[in-house]
């Protein structure tokens, strides 16, 4: 070849090399930072990529070009070509983009670096920006379990929003073959809580429905999926029974009405839930012998709480209905008879007492008592001991103490009852008191009946079981009765009282009744383990339901029927104040009891009988002191209405 | 993640016998019949399907349900060969989006075996250096890394691996942008020298 022809071979080949490499903006041709300064590229993903490489629509004419925004496809699709059609299938079709996810494309991080949109920590943000609503989803994520051990302990294999959702083909919930949907849930959570997964499929009885593909609860039913709690605070406990009795009415309803289900309602921290006796993962039923709750079983359930138990103690039954004959016959005759006693007695006394209050207002209205009322006289008369005053205040202290420790357990789901628990200190301050204030009535009525005795037998004191001074029914008191039921109907005089009317005398019988029934059977729930060393389990429920129904029995019968006999009467409106001051007017003394006062005078004993009248402050003081309580307890009984009205 | 979340699937796999009907082990009965049993093939032009990502199953059925990529008629390699012969695209035009899911998982789920391959060493040396300049990026760890979700080529099928090759080269399966680049810079012999390195994985 000569030299000319040589040369110009060689620049044409320059120039068409030139050519072809000008048509090309390759940034190692171009510089993009000329006019791109402001540009920073810090990915981490894609250290060595240029920038013609995504912008592959960029010619070295560009400058004048009016140049369209790549699509993903255009842009990232040119490597990850299978993704943008794996994301195209998934929910996030058309919806969101990869840099929606992977964030700015200067900045895209490695997956598994942390600073990257979508590492575990940054994924809320990034899918939260379109997933707030509703806001559960983020703020529950955030304060349950999985977000506290991701963001809090500094955990970064706790699972996060792809973990459970996938990244690039993410399924609806709804569809059966999502790693989110409700079938597959075991399986989803069980990849990292194994241990439980295994129990749960293969002992308990959720877990063998869910392998034969019948309805069951799943993990998502009890745990929740974004909001997922401590299941062994006292909160998730006690909601947890809630959940459980979704689907297991009768047995909420039951356990409800235990001692367990009310005072963990009131907060007793330590009381059973149903996870603790039925286990969590490996429920079975009863019948199952492999079940925590199976007959050979539930002993050693019971054990983990209750120390010192017998198996007698295990045949308690927890979820008893008393209401039911098939249930335990023994147990429903009890309740039978106590709530037969309990209309009884309302409905006796309710319709005496309604009658009684109509004739005294028209009898007030008529001024009948206007001379008692009156007292003109000034003299009073004693009708009880200092011992007697004392002995009723015990009597009131310990009865309120009672009652407002006792009946936010029974009516543990009235709107007052909570409340009331954290007045008295919580729980377990209640039971405390409760305690000691039935040590209390316990301590009193040893006293009395000593006291009795040593009346009776010691100093030989005459009319205590029989006669007119006594506390023993007799033929007078039915007589009494049936006069009084024609006074209250206008067809007679009231008949003469003696000491003791007949409904004084059932006042205080009944506390012998009361106390006893209630002071049993209160001791059988404090030392259910001792009193099943000896008995049958089936005394719990007997004892359950014998405190609960004489509670209501003692305490409306005292609120209500007692407050109205000897305090409440409109003649002895506002207040009848002698139980606490000991004495009455003299006026009121021949009025209420004139055969009484009769055999005083024919005795000759009525000046020992007079005394002095009470002064300004007695009576001041005693009406306070009766205020409060009269107060309370009427309170108490609102309470009760208003309990069993919104039962 | 990735590898939490192919767990995740994988255990999924795992559970499908169990929740499943009997119609993925059917189904899987049916691409045994070319794809050999557990999915390892045995046929030099059929690949071998068991071990690859479940991502890169469903892509490849979803693909092959459009039709856009080449699926030539085979007869069945084993099981009832007297059934007539069939396509990809036939196949997948009869699954629905339930099975394609359920057969990527329990394929996915299966080991990867290797095939044994008679390969030329000297090929296969040049392959693998082109292999580590221009395809570990995303083919990683001699390409049998299913983490990366793209075709599994270390220890395939040579002879389908060819076909594939040739596929690309004639625009008759689409690729990404990145590789047609690379592709369209390799000579044939290039192209055999990958192919035996492929082979030579075992």
């Amino acid at each position: 070849m000569t030299t000319p022809v040589r040369f110009a071979s060689l620049l044409l080949a320059a120039l068409a090399l030139l050519f072809l490499v000008t048509q090309t903006a390759h940034s190692q041709d171009i510089d993009c930072g000329e006019c791109h300064a402001d540009v920073s590229f810090t990915s981490t993903a894609h250290p060595d990529l240029t920038c013609h490489e995504c912008h592959t629509n960029v010619t070295a004419a560009h400058e004048d070009a009016d140049l369209e925004p790549l699509s993903d496809e255009e842009s990232c699709g040119e490597c990850h070509a299978s993704v943008g059609r794996g994301i195209g299938r998934s929910v996030h079709g058309g919806e969101a983009g990869c840099n929606d996810c992977h964030g700015e494309p200067h900045e895209i991080h490695e997956v598994a670096d942390l600073a990257s949109a979508v590492s575990p920590v940054n994924q809320i943000q990034s899918c939260g920006g379109c997933h707030d609503d509703p806001p559960e989803l983020i703020d529950g994520y955030l304060a349950g379990e999985h977000g506290k051990a991701l963001l809090l302990s500094g955990l970064i294999d706790a699972p996060s929003c792809s973990d459970c959702h996938g990244d690039h083909r993410i399924m609806a919930v709804e569809k059966g073959r999502a790693p989110t949907a409700h079938g597959n849930s075991p399986e989803l959570c069980g990849s990292c809580h194994q241990l439980l997964f295994e129990d749960w499929k293969n002992m308990s009885a959720h877990g063998h429905a869910w392998q034969a593909e019948e309805e069951g609860p799943v993990c998502v039913d009890c745990h929740a999926s974004h909001e997922i709690v401590d299941p062994t605070t006292y909160n998730a406990r006690h909601a947890g029974a809630r959940n459980c009795g979704g689907c297991h009415e009768e047995y909420l309803t039951t356990f409800r009405g235990s001692f367990h289900g009310q005072a963990l309602h009131l907060g007793l921290s330590g009381g059973a839930t149903c996870a603790d006796c039925h286990t969590p993962h490996k429920n079975l039923a009863a019948d199952d012998p492999a079940s925590s709750v199976h007959p050979d079983n539930v002993l050693e359930t019971c054990g983990q709480c209750h120390e010192d138990i017998t198996p007698a103690f295990a045949t308690f039954d927890v979820h008893s209905d008393p209401t039911n004959p098939e249930d335990n016959f023994q147990v429903y005759i009890v309740w039978l008879f106590m709530t037969s006693l309990l209309i009884g007695v309302f409905a006796f006394f309710g319709i005496h007492d309604v009658l009684w209050l109509q004739r005294s207002l028209v009898g007030v209205m008529r001024g009948e008592f206007d001379e008692e009322r009156r007292a003109e006289s000034g003299q009073w008369i004693r009708r009880f001991r200092r011992r007697n005053i004392r002995m009723h205040v015990v009597i009131i202290t310990t009865f309120l103490l009672l009652a407002l420790t006792g009946l936010p357990l029974k009516f543990h789901d009235a709107a007052w009852a909570q409340t009331l628990i954290n007045l008295l200190g919580g729980i377990d301050s209640t039971r405390f008191i409760h305690r000691i204030a039935a040590i209390g009535t316990f301590g009193y009525l040893l006293v009395h009946v000593l006291e009795v005795l040593k009346r009776a037998f010691i100093r030989g004191e005459k009319g205590m079981f029989w006669g007119p001074n006594s506390m023993t029914p007799q033929p007078k008191d039915v007589a009494d009765f049936f006069g009084n039921l024609k006074y209250f109907l206008y067809m007679g005089e009231r008949p003469p009282g003696d000491r003791w009317t007949y409904f004084e005398k059932f006042d205080y019988l009944a506390v012998f009744w009361g106390v006893a029934m209630i002071g049993i059977s209160g001791l059988f729930l404090w030392f259910p383990a001792f009193f099943t060393s000896f008995l049958p389990g089936w005394t719990l429920n007997v004892a359950h339901v014998i405190h609960s129904d004489e509670a209501l029995l003692a305490t409306g019968f005292i609120f209500f029927f007692h407050f109205f006999h000897t305090h409440l009467r409109p003649e002895s409106f506002p207040m009848d104040l002698v139980v606490f001051l000991g004495k009455i007017p003299l006026e009121r003394f021949k009025s209420e009891r004139p055969l009484e006062y009769q055999r005083i005078v024919d005795s000759g004993e009525l000046d020992d009988y007079l005394v002095e009248a009470p002064n300004k402050r007695q009576i001041r003081d005693a009406y306070r002191f009766g205020s409060i309580f009269l107060i309370i307890g009427v309170i108490l009984g609102v309470f009760i209405v208003w309990a069993l009205l919104t039962h | 993640m990735k590898r939490i979340f192919l767990f995740v699937l994988s255990a999924l796999a795992l559970g499908i016998p169990a929740l499943a009907s009997a119609n993925v082990d059917a189904l899987m009965q049916e691409c045994n019949g070319c794809h050999g049993d557990n999915g390892v093939s045995q046929s030099s032009d059929v690949p071998t399907i068991a071990g690859l990502a479940e991502f890169v199953h469903v892509d490849a059925l979803f693909i092959y349900q459009d039709e856009a990529r080449p699926c030539a008629e085979s007869e069945y390699r084993q099981g009832d060969t007297s059934r007539p012969a069939t396509s990809m695209c036939a196949i997948a035009a009869e699954l629905s989006e339930d099975d394609i899911d359920a057969l990527a998982a329990a394929y996915a789920a299966l080991p990867y075996v290797k095939a044994k391959q008679d390969f030329d060493a000297d090929k296969a040396a040049a392959g693998k250096d082109l292999h580590d300049q221009h395809c570990d990026r995303c083919h990683s760890e001699e390409g049998t890394n299913p983490d990366d979700e793209a075709g599994m080529l270390g220890g395939q099928q040579m002879g389908y691996l060819r076909d594939t090759f040739a596929a690309y080269a004639d625009g008759s399966r689409e690729q990404p942008g990145k590789m047609q680049e690379k592709l369209e810079a390799l000579s044939a012999d290039d192209v055999e020298a990958l192919v035996h390195y492929y082979g030579s994985v075992q």
